[in-house]
Protein backbone atom coordinates (compact mmCIF):
# COMPACT_ATOMS: atom_id res chain seq x y z
CA UNK A 1 0.00 0.00 0.00
CA UNK A 2 2.82 2.35 0.92
CA UNK A 3 4.68 1.65 -2.31
CA UNK A 4 1.46 2.19 -4.27
CA UNK A 5 1.07 5.56 -2.57
CA UNK A 6 4.68 6.45 -3.28
CA UNK A 7 4.26 5.58 -6.95
CA UNK A 8 1.15 7.74 -7.14
CA UNK A 9 2.96 10.56 -5.37
CA UNK A 10 5.81 10.48 -7.85
CA UNK A 11 3.59 10.12 -10.90
CA UNK A 12 1.03 12.77 -10.07
CA UNK A 13 1.56 16.47 -9.72
CA UNK A 14 -1.12 18.44 -7.99
CA UNK A 15 -2.88 21.15 -10.01
CA UNK A 16 -1.65 23.84 -7.62
CA UNK A 17 1.96 22.79 -8.09
CA UNK A 18 1.40 22.67 -11.85
CA UNK A 19 -0.12 26.17 -11.80
CA UNK A 20 2.72 27.47 -9.68
CA UNK A 21 5.25 26.06 -12.13
CA UNK A 22 3.35 27.63 -15.02
CA UNK A 23 3.35 31.01 -13.28
CA UNK A 24 7.07 30.76 -12.54
CA UNK A 25 7.74 29.82 -16.15
CA UNK A 26 5.72 32.75 -17.45
CA UNK A 27 7.29 35.24 -15.05
CA UNK A 28 10.78 34.06 -15.82
CA UNK A 29 10.16 34.11 -19.55
CA UNK A 30 8.31 37.41 -19.91
CA UNK A 31 9.89 39.36 -17.06
CA UNK A 32 12.87 40.68 -18.97
CA UNK A 33 10.93 41.18 -22.22
CA UNK A 34 9.70 44.71 -22.85
CA UNK A 35 8.29 46.22 -26.01
CA UNK A 36 10.34 49.15 -27.33
CA UNK A 37 13.34 48.23 -25.24
CA UNK A 38 14.38 44.60 -25.59
CA UNK A 39 16.65 43.99 -28.58
CA UNK A 40 16.90 40.99 -30.85
CA UNK A 41 20.42 40.35 -29.59
CA UNK A 42 19.23 40.19 -26.00
CA UNK A 43 16.51 37.73 -26.93
CA UNK A 44 18.86 35.49 -28.87
CA UNK A 45 21.42 35.53 -26.08
CA UNK A 46 18.78 34.65 -23.52
CA UNK A 47 16.56 32.18 -25.34
CA UNK A 48 18.89 30.83 -28.01
CA UNK A 49 17.85 29.95 -31.54
CA UNK A 50 14.17 30.48 -32.22
CA UNK A 51 11.88 27.63 -33.20
CA UNK A 52 10.90 29.54 -36.33
CA UNK A 53 11.53 32.86 -38.03
CA UNK A 54 9.18 34.70 -40.39
CA UNK A 55 9.43 37.66 -42.75
CA UNK A 56 13.19 37.69 -42.89
CA UNK A 57 13.60 37.27 -39.16
CA UNK A 58 11.30 40.16 -38.24
CA UNK A 59 9.09 37.71 -36.34
CA UNK A 60 10.62 35.02 -34.12
CA UNK A 61 8.74 32.25 -32.35
CA UNK A 62 9.80 30.09 -29.42
CA UNK A 63 7.85 26.95 -28.67
CA UNK A 64 7.49 25.42 -25.22
CA UNK A 65 5.84 22.27 -23.90
CA UNK A 66 5.00 21.18 -20.40
CA UNK A 67 5.99 17.75 -19.15
CA UNK A 68 3.70 15.50 -17.17
CA UNK A 69 5.46 16.68 -14.03
CA UNK A 70 4.55 20.27 -14.84
CA UNK A 71 8.00 21.40 -15.92
CA UNK A 72 8.15 23.66 -18.98
CA UNK A 73 10.86 23.20 -21.55
CA UNK A 74 11.73 24.29 -25.05
CA UNK A 75 10.12 22.13 -27.73
CA UNK A 76 12.26 20.53 -30.38
CA UNK A 77 12.98 22.85 -33.25
CA UNK A 78 11.44 22.23 -36.61
CA UNK A 79 10.75 18.49 -36.58
CA UNK A 80 7.64 17.53 -38.49
CA UNK A 81 6.32 15.48 -35.61
CA UNK A 82 6.51 18.31 -33.11
CA UNK A 83 2.81 18.99 -33.36
CA UNK A 84 1.90 15.52 -32.19
CA UNK A 85 2.67 15.88 -28.51
CA UNK A 86 0.60 13.41 -26.55
CA UNK A 87 0.17 16.02 -23.87
CA UNK A 88 -1.20 19.11 -25.52
CA UNK A 89 -0.17 21.75 -23.01
CA UNK A 90 1.98 24.13 -24.98
CA UNK A 91 2.97 27.74 -25.13
CA UNK A 92 4.34 29.75 -27.98
CA UNK A 93 6.22 33.01 -27.53
CA UNK A 94 5.93 35.28 -30.56
CA UNK A 95 8.25 38.27 -30.83
CA UNK A 96 7.94 40.99 -33.49
CA UNK A 97 10.89 43.31 -34.04
CA UNK A 98 11.03 46.72 -35.66
CA UNK A 99 13.57 48.03 -38.17
CA UNK A 100 15.91 48.98 -35.33
CA UNK A 101 15.85 45.37 -34.08
CA UNK A 102 13.94 46.36 -30.99
CA UNK A 103 10.86 44.46 -29.88
CA UNK A 104 7.63 46.14 -30.94
CA UNK A 105 5.01 43.50 -30.08
CA UNK A 106 5.03 40.18 -28.31
CA UNK A 107 2.58 37.53 -27.22
CA UNK A 108 2.66 34.32 -25.22
CA UNK A 109 0.02 32.03 -26.70
CA UNK A 110 -0.98 29.34 -24.23
CA UNK A 111 -3.40 26.46 -24.35
CA UNK A 112 -5.56 27.00 -27.39
CA UNK A 113 -8.06 24.47 -26.03
CA UNK A 114 -11.42 26.11 -25.84
CA UNK A 115 -14.36 25.06 -23.67
CA UNK A 116 -16.93 25.41 -26.46
CA UNK A 117 -17.99 22.45 -28.62
CA UNK A 118 -15.83 21.10 -31.45
CA UNK A 119 -16.02 22.75 -34.80
CA UNK A 120 -18.72 21.55 -37.14
CA UNK A 121 -16.79 21.67 -40.40
CA UNK A 122 -17.43 25.38 -40.66
CA UNK A 123 -15.23 28.35 -41.19
CA UNK A 124 -15.51 32.06 -41.47
CA UNK A 125 -15.57 32.67 -45.22
CA UNK A 126 -13.50 35.33 -46.83
CA UNK A 127 -15.52 38.42 -47.56
CA UNK A 128 -16.39 38.89 -51.18
CA UNK B 1 -37.99 -22.08 -3.82
CA UNK B 2 -38.19 -22.64 -7.54
CA UNK B 3 -36.85 -19.86 -9.83
CA UNK B 4 -38.77 -19.03 -12.98
CA UNK B 5 -37.03 -20.50 -16.04
CA UNK B 6 -37.38 -17.19 -17.94
CA UNK B 7 -35.19 -15.40 -15.42
CA UNK B 8 -32.54 -18.10 -15.57
CA UNK B 9 -32.59 -18.07 -19.33
CA UNK B 10 -32.30 -14.29 -19.32
CA UNK B 11 -29.27 -14.35 -17.02
CA UNK B 12 -27.71 -17.06 -19.15
CA UNK B 13 -28.29 -15.06 -22.32
CA UNK B 14 -26.84 -11.91 -20.80
CA UNK B 15 -23.78 -13.73 -19.50
CA UNK B 16 -23.03 -15.11 -22.96
CA UNK B 17 -23.67 -11.91 -24.77
CA UNK B 18 -20.93 -9.73 -26.16
CA UNK B 19 -21.66 -6.41 -27.67
CA UNK B 20 -20.13 -3.67 -29.69
CA UNK B 21 -21.23 -0.09 -29.66
CA UNK B 22 -20.08 2.87 -31.69
CA UNK B 23 -20.58 6.10 -29.86
CA UNK B 24 -20.19 8.76 -32.56
CA UNK B 25 -20.30 11.83 -30.39
CA UNK B 26 -17.23 14.05 -30.27
CA UNK B 27 -16.11 14.87 -26.78
CA UNK B 28 -13.75 17.59 -27.87
CA UNK B 29 -10.89 15.99 -25.93
CA UNK B 30 -7.50 16.50 -27.48
CA UNK B 31 -5.42 13.51 -28.56
CA UNK B 32 -2.55 15.45 -30.11
CA UNK B 33 -1.61 18.91 -31.13
CA UNK B 34 -1.12 22.25 -29.46
CA UNK B 35 -4.79 22.95 -29.10
CA UNK B 36 -8.16 22.94 -30.75
CA UNK B 37 -8.84 26.15 -32.63
CA UNK B 38 -12.47 27.11 -32.97
CA UNK B 39 -14.10 29.54 -35.41
CA UNK B 40 -14.90 31.71 -32.43
CA UNK B 41 -11.24 31.90 -31.46
CA UNK B 42 -10.19 33.10 -34.92
CA UNK B 43 -13.19 35.38 -35.46
CA UNK B 44 -10.97 38.39 -34.80
CA UNK B 45 -8.81 37.52 -37.81
CA UNK B 46 -10.18 39.15 -40.93
CA UNK B 47 -9.35 38.25 -44.48
CA UNK B 48 -7.82 41.19 -46.33
CA UNK B 49 -7.06 43.02 -43.11
CA UNK B 50 -5.19 40.84 -40.62
CA UNK B 51 -1.50 40.37 -41.24
CA UNK B 52 0.78 37.39 -40.77
CA UNK B 53 2.05 39.16 -37.67
CA UNK B 54 -1.49 39.37 -36.26
CA UNK B 55 -2.06 35.67 -36.95
CA UNK B 56 1.17 34.58 -35.31
CA UNK B 57 0.60 36.78 -32.28
CA UNK B 58 -2.90 35.31 -31.90
CA UNK B 59 -2.28 31.64 -32.68
CA UNK B 60 1.40 31.17 -31.91
CA UNK B 61 3.80 28.99 -33.80
CA UNK B 62 2.18 27.08 -36.66
CA UNK B 63 2.61 23.35 -37.13
CA UNK B 64 3.37 23.66 -40.81
CA UNK B 65 4.88 26.47 -42.87
CA UNK B 66 4.39 26.20 -46.63
CA UNK B 67 5.88 28.27 -49.45
CA UNK B 68 8.16 30.26 -47.21
CA UNK B 69 5.37 31.40 -44.96
CA UNK B 70 2.69 32.08 -47.60
CA UNK B 71 0.63 29.38 -45.92
CA UNK B 72 0.51 28.56 -42.24
CA UNK B 73 -1.22 25.42 -40.97
CA UNK B 74 -2.28 24.63 -37.41
CA UNK B 75 -3.12 20.97 -36.75
CA UNK B 76 -4.72 19.04 -33.94
CA UNK B 77 -6.33 15.67 -33.31
CA UNK B 78 -9.44 15.31 -31.22
CA UNK B 79 -11.75 12.54 -30.07
CA UNK B 80 -14.60 12.09 -32.55
CA UNK B 81 -16.30 9.23 -30.77
CA UNK B 82 -15.78 5.86 -29.13
CA UNK B 83 -15.87 2.24 -30.17
CA UNK B 84 -17.00 0.29 -27.15
CA UNK B 85 -16.98 -3.50 -26.90
CA UNK B 86 -18.11 -5.46 -23.92
CA UNK B 87 -18.70 -8.97 -22.78
CA UNK B 88 -19.12 -10.94 -19.63
CA UNK B 89 -16.57 -9.76 -17.13
CA UNK B 90 -15.08 -6.92 -19.07
CA UNK B 91 -15.41 -4.08 -21.50
CA UNK B 92 -13.22 -1.75 -23.46
CA UNK B 93 -13.76 1.64 -25.07
CA UNK B 94 -11.41 2.88 -27.75
CA UNK B 95 -11.60 6.50 -28.90
CA UNK B 96 -11.42 7.14 -32.62
CA UNK B 97 -9.72 10.28 -33.66
CA UNK B 98 -10.39 13.05 -36.10
CA UNK B 99 -7.63 15.16 -37.59
CA UNK B 100 -8.38 18.82 -37.96
CA UNK B 101 -6.45 21.76 -39.33
CA UNK B 102 -6.71 25.47 -39.82
CA UNK B 103 -5.04 26.71 -43.01
CA UNK B 104 -4.24 30.37 -43.47
CA UNK B 105 -2.95 31.77 -46.74
CA UNK B 106 -1.34 35.17 -47.17
CA UNK B 107 -0.92 37.50 -50.09
CA UNK B 108 2.28 39.25 -51.19
CA UNK B 109 1.43 42.10 -48.81
CA UNK B 110 1.51 39.62 -45.88
CA UNK B 111 -2.22 40.12 -45.34
CA UNK B 112 -4.55 37.18 -44.78
CA UNK B 113 -6.01 36.06 -48.11
CA UNK B 114 -7.83 32.89 -47.07
CA UNK B 115 -8.78 31.10 -43.87
CA UNK B 116 -10.21 27.59 -43.94
CA UNK B 117 -10.79 24.74 -41.53
CA UNK B 118 -9.90 21.33 -42.94
CA UNK B 119 -10.13 17.73 -41.87
CA UNK B 120 -7.96 14.75 -42.62
CA UNK B 121 -4.57 13.50 -41.52
CA UNK B 122 -1.46 15.53 -42.35
CA UNK B 123 -0.46 14.96 -45.95
CA UNK B 124 -3.81 13.48 -46.89
CA UNK B 125 -5.57 14.83 -49.94
CA UNK B 126 -8.53 15.96 -47.84
CA UNK B 127 -9.63 19.25 -49.20
CA UNK B 128 -10.88 22.29 -47.41
CA UNK B 129 -14.23 22.13 -45.75
CA UNK B 130 -16.80 24.35 -47.44
CA UNK B 131 -17.10 27.61 -45.64
CA UNK B 132 -20.30 28.48 -43.88
CA UNK B 133 -21.92 31.85 -43.62
CA UNK B 134 -21.13 33.60 -40.35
Amino acid sequence: MLSFGLVLGVACVSPSVRQEKARAFETGLLGPIEDGRTTRQEVLLRLGSPSSAFEGGRILTYDFVVDLDGEWRRAGSGRASDWAYPHPRTASLVLVFGPDDRLVRHSLVKDLRQPDPPIQEAAAPPPS
Amino acid sequence: MRRPPGLLLGILALSLQTGCLIWPFPTGDMLAGRGRITPQYVSSLQVGRSTREDVLLHLGEPDEVVDGGRTLVYRWTEVRGFLAAGGYGGAVAIPFSGHRALRLEFGPDARLARLAFEHGAPGSPAGPVPAAEP
